[in-house]
């Protein structure tokens, strides 16, 4: 009897799902016994609670998204061509395309295209080794290659152009798929709505050191929260570059203006799977995530370049939440409350985090012991968040990214804006 | 996966997530007060003992040490004399609600009131207990000098938990009036547990601040609001007023209530009652007898009740003479330590002998026109719209027979100056007007002058002039350079103490009129 339980327990992993709970009655609690505190101020107390709401929200209409849809055809079996524009990848690119044709599809049904954008190392040797080998094996590699560097975006839209096939599914060149995640991305298509799939990356250099740890946890929670909780709506906002599948008769509307974006007078060569999505979104066309579809990518694992890469994300944020705000109103409520919210809060939050960690303890000698722990409990829903999925321990790495989040990214946000015009930081 | 499972799936998720949302949701609701209430415990607890610890009062030792260095301090200011250390009178202070910050000018700062209370611990004031207060106001016991009873209106959470400990931590007491209605009705005030902690705790009494009558009501047939006391209700679905009989069933009613409940809840003898707003019809109402129905409704059922004195002049409580109305000064926002000091020290009693202390603005009272307190005179001016100023010695209520001594040092514009003795709160006195035709001995009564005597002398009113005022028994006298002008009995005014004040006038009208004294003297006659 006490054995059921435990298995009762175990297999549905009840113990964590109550520390998860426990942990979101924690965070409700003290944020209301010591709303006072935080601020007594209306307008500190409503962010306060509001961004709460948003995160938590996050993963309930999480879990209410499915992702296996009653429309799925096991038959259907498009044709597909995986773009992989890349740039001085020597070290990665075999593996990528390699692995690429391993993917568990008929062989005359999919190709490789492989753009080397001027790249000054062996990149282009690389490729043409992978092809040799690739085509041994019946799978077609095309190579093109670009002594001038033109730019990822460019060298997507040239994939798109080259391509004959009925989807496309884009991966960086540093992501290694596996051999089922192009039969995952496909299945969403036998929706004739759907025009992007967003596959689910984990991060392959996740044990490196403490900062890919945190990115390991970070990308999780981001698709298996944030991006299915878009996707429960079709909208999912950015089917990220490193796995996304798209339909290659949607794309042929747009790829010549999206390949030309210019935004405050300037050519966009940063964020393109977003403004990609965006550019999707907007004629009304869904954007779904698949879970099941997985790819492993590379992250930074140095600060110099992780905040580099950040700030490269929170420019394109801003640019693409700004196109994104002209039309997601029309979306579903809940979906265009979530995202409007989800502009709003993040760009208040510096303001609040330095009234809560400058202005308050300066003016009134009070350490901000009250907003600090009100911080480490919502890090530590998120950190469980991943804890209840992934049964490690990198889930404190959570912990730990929340708060870092909180009190050393959110800067970012108003020096990405004020440099929304610079586009020296380019994707590569 | 068919539409049928998937459409099963989403109901289960459903199902799931709203039984997941009820349970997170009653137990957040359920346990919430606990936790705020560990919350606000502690949050004060950590404050006040940074803030006190800078004071160390909580060591009782250190407050002997005080009291020998008080005595000391007014042994050398009276000479070798040793100082009569009863207090002629009690003051009576009201708080609401200390706040984080103050967005209501009746509300107090947790800052400023800890820095408040650590002052009057520092000045050598000692609370006292409700039944102290009311053995002191009935005559039968005395009470030391500096003895002060702190209330706090409304029995919000919010003038219970940051003030408590900071009573602990210097030995004082206070005394909770509560809205009956409002205790476990509303968050905002304490629930019965808090307040059977609050008495538990031997540092605070309860009152009671009524029932339903602590909000405004409809007082005519258009929607205009009166106050729940003072007023008869208007009956909209009957299209008329109450009837004296509901007007007096209600406010009976009322008192009665809060008084029981409250007795009964935390087995307490609630016989003291702050009255709503200090509003008991003094100041109008839609039924003229309301005054007298609250009064008496209140005597009946209570022992004393407690109201701020509006547009009266003082604060402080006398033996056998307010024993039943109690009179409190309400310390505002703009209040801080060092005023709330002032007012209540300045207010003290004077003995006779008084020289005026020139440089502390609060030995006077201004009633209208303007003052200024030098280090070496006293200036009465007029303002931009009045014709004369009119100040009241601050503490000089229990003055009886008098001679009170005002010497001219300047003069501009000024047609006459009166000396006022026997003043009451409300502005009620007799006094003595001197101009250059003569002199006059005067009696005001509700803004009034109704005696009127006028004696044609010769007077100067020049710089070194010395005029008095004499009240002895019924009779008065003013005098100019200690000659006796004119002498005439008490009529209207039938007290035999009160205060002294000066006032002056300009027939030139509103901005005109500027008397400078050099002292301000008193002294007892027999």
């Amino acid at each position: 009897m006490w054995e059921k339980v435990k298995h009762f327990f175990k297999d549905r992993n009840i113990n964590m799902w109550v520390l998860f709970m426990l942990s979101i009655y924690s965070v409700w609690i003290f944020k209301f016994a010591t709303i006072k505190e935080i601020d007594n101020s209306t307008f500190f107390a409503i962010y306060s609670i509001s961004v709460s709401i948003y995160i938590l929200s996050r993963f309930l209409l999480a879990h209410f998204y499915i992702p296996e849809k009653p429309h799925f055809d096991k038959s259907y079996e498009p044709t597909i061509s995986f773009a992989v524009p890349s740039k001085n990848e020597e070290e990665n690119i075999r593996e990528t395309i390699l692995r690429i044709a391993e993917t568990d599809y008929p062989k005359h049904k999919f190709n490789i295209i492989a753009i080397n954008d001027g790249s000054t190392d062996n990149t282009l040797y690389e490729m043409n080794e992978a092809k040799k080998i690739a085509s041994r094996k019946g799978v077609e590699v095309v190579v093109v290659d670009w002594k001038v560097n033109k730019g990822k975006r460019e060298g997507m839209a040239e994939c798109v152009r080259l391509s004959k096939n009925e989807i496309i599914i884009f991966i960086d060149s540093d992501s290694f798929v596996e051999k089922n995640t192009a039969r995952e991305l496909i299945k969403y298509f036998t929706d004739e709505k759907v025009s992007a799939v967003a596959g689910h990356a984990f991060v392959a250099n996740q044990n490196t050191n403490v900062l890919t740890k945190m990115q390991a946890v970070r990308y999780y929670v981001a698709f298996k929260a944030y991006k299915a909780s878009e996707a429960l709506f079709g909208s999912v906002t950015c089917c990220s570059g490193c796995c996304s599948a798209y339909r290659k008769s949607h794309l042929d509307q747009i790829i010549d203006k999206w390949s030309k974006q210019e935004f405050l007078g300037v050519k966009c060569t940063y964020g393109d799977d977003r403004s990609l999505t965006n550019y999707l979104l907007k004629i009304g066309y869904k954007a779904m995530y698949s879970p099941t579809a997985v790819a492993h990518t590379f992250v930074p694992d140095t600060y110099k370049k992780f905040m580099k890469q950040q700030l490269r994300w929170k420019k394109s944020w801003v640019r693409e939440s700004l196109i994104a705000g002209t039309f997601m109103w029309k979306k579903n409520p809940i979906m265009s409350i979530s995202f409007y919210l989800g502009v709003i809060l993040p760009l208040m939050a510096p303001i609040v985090v330095a009234r809560a960690l400058i202005w308050f303890p300066i003016t009134t000698h009070k350490a901000p012991f009250y907003y600090l722990i009100g911080l480490a409990l919502m890090a530590i829903v998120y950190g469980l968040y991943y804890r209840i999925y992934i049964k490690d321990n990198k889930w404190i790495y959570g912990v730990l990214f929340a708060s870092f989040y909180t009190l050393v990214l959110i800067w970012q946000l108003p020096w990405a804006i004020l440099n929304l015009r610079d586009a020296k930081w380019g994707t590569r | 996966m068919n539409h049928k499972q998937y459409k099963n799936k989403l109901v289960v998720k459903a199902v799931e997530s709203t039984v997941f949302l009820g349970v997170l949701l009653f137990a957040i609701l359920s346990t919430l007060p606990i936790y705020e209430r560990i919350y606000q415990n502690n949050r004060y607890r950590l404050e006040t003992k940074k803030v006190v610890a800078k004071y160390a009062y909580a060591d009782d030792s250190k407050i002997g040490i005080y009291k020998i260095a008080s005595i000391a301090n007014t042994s050398t200011v009276l000479g070798l004399t040793v100082e009569n250390n009863d207090s002629k009178s009690i003051p009576v202070i009201n708080y609401h609600g200390i706040v984080d910050s103050v967005n209501d000018i009746e509300d107090v700062s947790w800052k400023n009131f800890v820095e408040q209370m650590n002052a009057l611990k520092d000045a050598g004031y000692k609370t006292v207990t409700l039944k102290e207060f009311k053995d002191f106001v009935d005559g039968k016991t005395s009470l030391p000098n500096k003895s002060i009873l702190i209330t706090f209106d409304d029995g919000r959470k919010d003038s219970y938990y940051p003030v408590d400990k900071v009573l602990k931590s210097l030995g004082f007491n206070a005394v909770m009036y509560i809205i009956n209605e409002r205790v476990d009705n509303s968050s905002f005030h304490l629930n019965s547990k808090e307040i059977s902690e609050m008495l538990k705790t031997g540092r605070w009494e309860i009152g009671s601040h009524s029932d339903q009558a602590h909000k405004s009501i409809n007082i005519d047939s258009v929607g205009n609001q009166g106050h729940w006391l003072s007023n008869k209700m208007w009956l909209s679905s009957e299209n008329r007023l109450e009837t004296d009989d509901e007007y007096t069933k209600r406010i009976y009613d009322d008192f009665k209530v809060s008084k029981n409940k409250l007795s009964d809840k935390f087995s307490e003898d609630v016989s003291s009652y702050a009255i709503p707003y200090g509003d008991f019809g003094q100041d109008g109402s839609n039924f003229k007898g309301s005054k007298n129905l609250i009064l008496q409704a209140s005597k009946d059922i209570y022992k004393t009740i407690m109201y701020q004195p509006w547009g009266e002049i003082g604060f402080r409580n006398y033996p056998n003479k307010d024993t039943f109305m109690i009179r409190r000064y309400t310390v505002h926002s703009t209040d801080d330590a060092t005023s709330l000091i002032s007012i209540l020290d300045s207010s003290n009693d004077k003995d006779l002998p008084y020289r005026i202390g020139f440089g502390n603005k609060f030995n006077l009272i201004g009633v209208w026109g303007g003052y200024e307190v030098n280090n070496e005179s006293i200036t009465l001016s007029s303002k931009d719209n009045t014709s004369g100023s009119l100040v009241y010695i601050n503490g000089s209520e229990s003055w009886d027979n008098t001679k009170m001594d005002v010497v001219i040092s300047k003069v501009e514009d000024v047609d006459s100056i009166s000396l006022i003795a026997r003043a009451d709160r409300k502005g009620n006195y007799s006094y003595c007007n001197f101009s250059k035709d003569g002199v006059g001995y005067y009696e005001k009564i509700l803004g009034e002058t109704i005696k009127k005597n006028f004696w044609k002398r010769n007077v100067y009113l020049d710089p070194g002039t010395k005029l008095s005022i004499i009240t002895n028994m019924n009779e008065v006298k003013c005098l100019t350079n200690d000659f006796v002008l004119v002498s005439d009995k008490q009529q209207f005014i039938k007290q035999e103490a009160g205060m002294a004040g000066i006032s002056i006038w300009s027939k030139l009208g509103d901005g005109h009129g500027k008397l400078e004294v050099k002292s301000i003297y008193a002294e007892k006659v027999y």
